[in-house]
C-alpha cells in the first residue's frame, strides 16, 4: 500500500517536472521567414502609426520612411535627391517651388498631387498634441498650388533648409487622412511608400509588406515584422537563435556576442557628439579661455576611446558634423604639459576643484567615459569629483534649470542640419548648457541662417567652427557609434543618422 | 459572516486611498514634481514648456494635484499617460490579463510541484529525498529572477533551441516566463508544505487516526493536508502581490506584453498618471485576494469560524 501510494507521488513529481521541457521539443528550426521575408527588433514598443505624432525615431519613425515618402530622399551621405519632388528652385527669399511626380498613387488608390503636400504641411501644422511634428525650424505661411504638379511653400522667415527639414516630412493621402477617426489613424496608416501597413497588435508584432505598385520599384524584402524586446540581453539571444535578422542598440560590450557564423556587427559612426560641458561662470576659474583649453589638453580621448570602446571612439575637432566640419581644424592632441602651462599661465599652477556631472546609462559608457576624463583632468592638477545621477534629475533638476553646474557629460543628438549643429551653441537654444556667448559666433551663425547659398553659408559656418575650437565651450570627446547585430542572410548596411532602411536591403542566398 | 465582508470592505478602502497617498508624494517629492523636459524634444521654446507645464498642472504645488488626481479618479478618470497621450485606465487594463495569465500560470506551476514534493519530503523526513529537496529549494530561493531568466533564455532558447524567448504568441511562449517567476515560489511553498505536513503528522489527531487503523493515504491527504493547507492558503494569497511584482521583471527579460513592463518603463519615464492608476489597479487586485483569503481561511480552519460566533 505504502509503496503503491511513494510510486505514484514520484511518478507525479517527475513528470510534473519533466513536462514544460517536452512540449517544447518540436519547435521549428531558424526563423519562419521563408524567402525574403525578415524580422527585425527594437527596444520600445511604438506608440502610435500617426506620421504627425510620432516621437521616437526607433522605431516609429523608422517604420514611417518605408510607409510614407517625402518630396525629397536623403541618403546614407546626408545628400538630397528627387522623391515626389522632382526639382525644387528658390523663387525668393520666402518662396520654394516644387514640381512633383504625376506617376504616384498611394496604397488606398488616392493620387498623388500638389494638394496632398499641402494638406500634409497643414495638417501637421494644426494636429493637436503634435509638438514636433512641423518640420523644424519651417516658420510654414501657406501653400500656393499652381497646378496638380507644382507647388510654392511660402514660409514666414526665410528657410534656407527648407528641402532638408522636408526629408524628414511625410505625405499623407488626403482624403483617407482627412475622413478618417484620428485613433484608427494611429494604428492604420496609408502612404505611397514601398511597404504598405498590414498589421499591429499593441505591445505585440507589427507587420508591413511590399508594395508591389511602388513608383520606385518593389523593394527586395517582402515582409516587415517588427518586435519590441526591452532586454539588449534577450535582444542578442533572440539572433542567436536565428529567429531574427536585426537588432539595434547592441552595447558595445557585447558586439562580441554578435559576431558569430551566424550573425555579424554592423558598426556606424553615429550623429550624436558626446562632449563635457563646461558652464561658464563669473569667478570660477572655467571662465578664462586657457583654462577650458588646458581641459581639452589634459585628456587623452583617443586612449580612452581605445581602452572603453575598443577603438570605436575618436575624437572629433570641430561640434559639427560631416560633411560640414571645418577640414582646417584638427582634434585637440593629448598634451599634459601644455596643459600644465596654460593653468599656470592663468594663474592655477596648483590647479582647483570642480564637479564632473555624469548621467547613467543614458550613453554608452557615460560613468566610465566621465571617471576616465577626470582621471585625466586630475593628473594636470583639475581636482575633479565625478558625481553621476539619474537621467530625469540630471535633466530636470540640473540642465534646464541651470542651477548646480560645473562640468558635466552629455551628448546632442542626431540633427538635420548643419544649421541646427550650430544653433546648438547660441543663446537661442534652449539646451544651451554652458552659457557661452560669443558676439562674433552669434553674428556668424544669424549670417548663415539667412543665406541660401549653400557655399556661402558654409564659408560662414567654418569660420563659427574655427571660434568655437578657440574659445572651447565644450572638452571635445567623441560621436557615439550605433552597434546593429546583422543575421548573415540579410544584407543591409546601417546609417549615421540612424535611420533604418530596407529600401536596398535583400537576403542573400546561398 | 455579511457584517464581516462589510467591515473589512471598509478597511480595504482605507487602504486603497493610503495606498494612492503614498505612491503619489513618494514620486513626486524628491524633486521630481516636474517631468515635462522628459516629453518635450530639447529645443523647444520657454513658451511652449511654460505652456505644457500649465496645462498638466505641473506648475501647481504637490498637494494641489494630488487632491486634483483623486477628485478625478474618484470618478473613474485617472487622467492621461504622459508618454501615451491616451487615457491611462484603459492602457493598465488592457495589459492587465496578460500579466494575470502570467502569474497565475507560475502560481500553479508552484502548487503542482510544491504539494507533492513538500509532501513527500515530509514523509520522507531526514531522508536523502529530503536532503535533496530542501537543498533544491534553497537554491531555488536565492536564483534571482533576471539570471534564472537569462540563463532558462541561453539554455532553451539559444543552445537547445527548445522554446521560444519573447512576446506572448503562443502557449508555448508562457513556459520559460512561467519557470522564471515561479521558482521562487515553488521552492519557498515547498518548505511551507513540508514544515506544515510535519507539524500536522505529529499531533494526536493523527495518532488517534493511525491506532484506528487507517490507511496510511487516507491519513495523509484526507485529515493531515487539509489542516497543513492552512499556512498554504494564507502564503498564497501573499503571494499574489509578490507574484505581481515579480512580474516586472520578468516580463522584461522575455517581452512579455503586461502591466509590469509597463510600470516599469512608466517609472524610467516619470509617467505619473501611468505609475499611479497601475499601482492602483494592482493595489485593489491586492486588496481582493486578502479578502478572499481571509474569507477562506475561515472555512478551512473551524477554530476561526468558531471564535467568531
Amino acid at each position: 500500500m505504502k509503496r503503491n501510494l511513494w510510486t505514484a507521488l514520484a511518478a507525479l513529481v517527475i513528470i510534473a517536472a519533466v513536462l514544460p521541457g517536452t512540449a517544447g521539443c518540436a519547435m521549428p528550426g531558424s526563423s519562419g521567414s521563408p524567402a525574403a521575408e525578415i524580422v527585425v527588433l527594437s527596444g520600445i514598443d511604438p506608440n502610435t502609426l500617426d506620421p504627425y505624432l510620432m516621437t521616437t525615431l526607433n522605431p516609429e519613425e523608422n517604420i514611417g520612411f518605408h510607409i510614407w515618402d517625402q518630396l525629397v530622399w536623403r541618403t546614407a551621405d546626408r545628400e538630397l535627391v528627387p522623391m515626389l519632388a522632382t526639382s525644387w528652385a528658390l523663387i525668393d527669399d520666402l518662396t520654394w517651388e516644387f514640381t512633383l511626380r504625376e506617376d504616384v498613387d498611394f496604397t488606398n488608390g488616392e493620387h498623388f498631387t500638389a494638394e496632398a503636400v499641402r494638406f500634409s504641411l497643414e495638417r501637421a501644422r494644426d494636429l493637436p498634441g503634435s509638438v514636433n511634428s512641423t518640420p523644424y525650424g519651417i516658420s510654414y505661411a501657406w501653400s500656393e498650388i499652381l497646378d496638380d504638379y507644382t507647388i510654392r511653400i511660402h514660409t514666414e522667415r526665410p528657410a534656407p533648409n527648407l528641402t532638408r527639414e522636408l526629408s524628414n516630412f511625410n505625405i499623407v493621402p488626403p482624403r483617407y487622412y482627412a475622413d478618417t477617426p484620428l485613433e484608427e489613424l494611429a494604428e492604420h496608416p496609408v502612404g505611397s511608400g514601398p511597404y504598405r501597413f498590414v498589421s499591429w497588435e499593441r505591445d505585440g508584432p507589427l507587420v508591413i509588406e511590399a508594395n508591389d505598385d511602388y513608383w520606385g520599384g518593389a523593394p527586395a524584402i517582402q515582409k516587415i515584422t517588427m518586435r519590441a524586446v526591452p532586454e539588449a540581453s534577450a535582444r542578442i539571444a533572440e539572433l542567436e537563435t536565428g529567429a531574427v535578422d536585426l537588432i539595434s542598440n547592441v552595447p558595445p560590450d557585447q558586439t562580441n556576442l554578435v559576431q558569430t557564423d551566424r550573425s555579424r556587427v554592423e558598426a556606424m559612426e553615429g550623429l550624436r557628439r558626446i562632449f563635457i560641458y563646461i558652464h561658464l561662470e563669473e569667478g570660477k576659474p572655467w571662465a578664462d579661455v586657457r583654462v577650458r583649453q588646458a581641459m581639452n589638453y589634459a585628456v587623452d580621448v583617443n586612449t580612452i576611446g581605445e581602452t572603453l570602446f575598443a577603438g570605436y571612439a575618436r575624437r572629433y575637432a570641430t561640434f559639427m558634423n560631416p560633411p560640414n566640419d571645418n577640414p582646417d581644424l584638427k582634434p585637440y592632441p593629448y598634451d599634459p604639459e601644455k596643459a600644465r602651462a596654460l593653468l599656470a599661465e592663468a594663474g592655477y599652477p596648483d590647479g582647483f576643484d570642480v564637479i564632473l556631472n555624469t548621467p547613467v546609462g543614458r550613453y554608452n559608457k557615460d560613468k566610465e567615459a566621465a571617471e576616465a576624463v577626470a582621471a585625466y583632468l586630475r593628473e594636470v592638477g583639475i581636482r575633479a569629483e565625478v558625481i553621476p545621477v539619474d537621467w530625469s534629475t540630471y535633466l530636470q533638476e540640473m540642465l534646464v534649470p541651470r542651477q548646480n553646474l560645473q562640468l558635466g557629460l552629455i551628448g546632442f543628438g542626431t540633427t538635420t542640419s548643419e544649421l541646427l549643429e550650430a544653433q546648438q551653441l547660441t543663446k537661442d537654444y534652449p539646451l544651451e548648457i554652458t552659457d557661452w556667448y560669443n558676439e562674433e559666433y552669434e553674428a556668424l551663425y544669424a549670417q548663415a541662417a539667412g543665406t541660401l547659398d549653400r557655399e556661402e553659408r558654409l564659408a560662414l559656418l567654418y569660420r563659427a567652427q574655427a571660434i568655437a575650437y578657440e574659445e572651447c565651450p565644450w572638452i571635445w570627446l567623441w560621436r557615439q557609434y550605433n552597434f546593429y547585430g546583422v543575421s548573415k542572410r540579410l544584407q543591409w548596411t546601417p546609417r549615421a543618422d540612424e535611420r533604418i532602411d530596407f529600401r536596398g536591403a535583400a537576403i542573400v542566398v546561398d | 459572516m455579511l457584517r464581516y465582508i462589510l467591515r473589512r470592505s471598509v478597511w480595504s478602502l482605507f487602504v486603497l486611498w493610503g495606498v494612492t497617498l503614498l505612491v503619489f508624494f513618494a514620486i513626486h517629492l524628491p524633486g521630481g514634481g516636474d517631468p515635462s523636459m522628459l516629453y518635450l524634444p530639447l529645443d523647444v521654446s520657454r513658451e511652449q514648456l511654460e505652456a505644457f507645464r500649465r496645462a498638466m498642472g505641473f506648475d501647481q504645488p504637490v498637494h494641489v494635484q494630488y487632491l486634483r488626481w483623486l477628485t478625478r479618479a474618484a470618478r473613474g478618470d485617472f487622467g492621461t499617460s504622459l508618454r501615451y497621450t491616451r487615457p491611462v485606465l484603459p492602457l493598465v487594463l488592457a495589459r492587465m490579463p496578460a500579466t494575470l495569465e502570467l502569474a497565475l500560470s507560475a502560481q500553479l506551476f508552484a502548487l503542482a510541484l510544491a504539494l507533492p514534493m513538500g509532501v513527500l519530503a515530509a514523509v520522507r523526513r531526514n531522508s536523502f529525498v529530503d536532503g535533496l529537496a530542501m537543498l533544491g529549494t534553497l537554491i531555488g530561493q536565492s536564483m534571482p529572477g533576471f539570471w534564472l531568466g537569462m540563463m532558462l533564455i541561453l539554455v532553451f532558447g539559444v543552445a537547445l533551441r527548445a522554446l521560444p524567448i519573447s512576446g506572448r504568441e503562443g502557449p508555448r511562449h508562457l513556459i520559460l516566463p512561467t519557470i522564471t517567476l515561479g521558482t521562487f515560489f515553488l521552492a519557498r511553498d515547498t518548505r511551507l508544505v513540508r514544515s506544515s505536513v510535519l507539524e500536522v503528522l505529529g499531533l494526536g489527531y493523527v495518532t488517534t487516526a493511525r491506532s484506528k487503523g487507517l490507511r496510511e493515504r487516507t491519513i495523509i491527504w484526507r485529515h493531515a493536508l487539509k489542516n497543513a493547507l492552512i499556512p498554504l492558503v494564507t502564503m498564497v494569497g501573499m503571494d499574489l502581490g509578490a507574484l505581481l511584482s515579480g512580474t516586472v521583471v520578468t516580463e522584461t527579460v522575455f517581452a512579455w506584453p503586461g502591466v509590469g513592463r509597463l510600470v516599469y518603463m512608466a517609472i524610467q519615464q516619470r509617467d505619473f498618471p501611468l505609475i499611479q492608476a497601475a499601482v492602483f489597479v494592482i493595489a485593489v487586485i491586492f486588496v481582493i485576494m486578502n479578502l478572499i483569503v481571509d474569507l477562506s481561511y475561515r472555512y478551512l480552519d473551524p477554530r476561526i469560524r468558531l471564535a467568531e460566533s
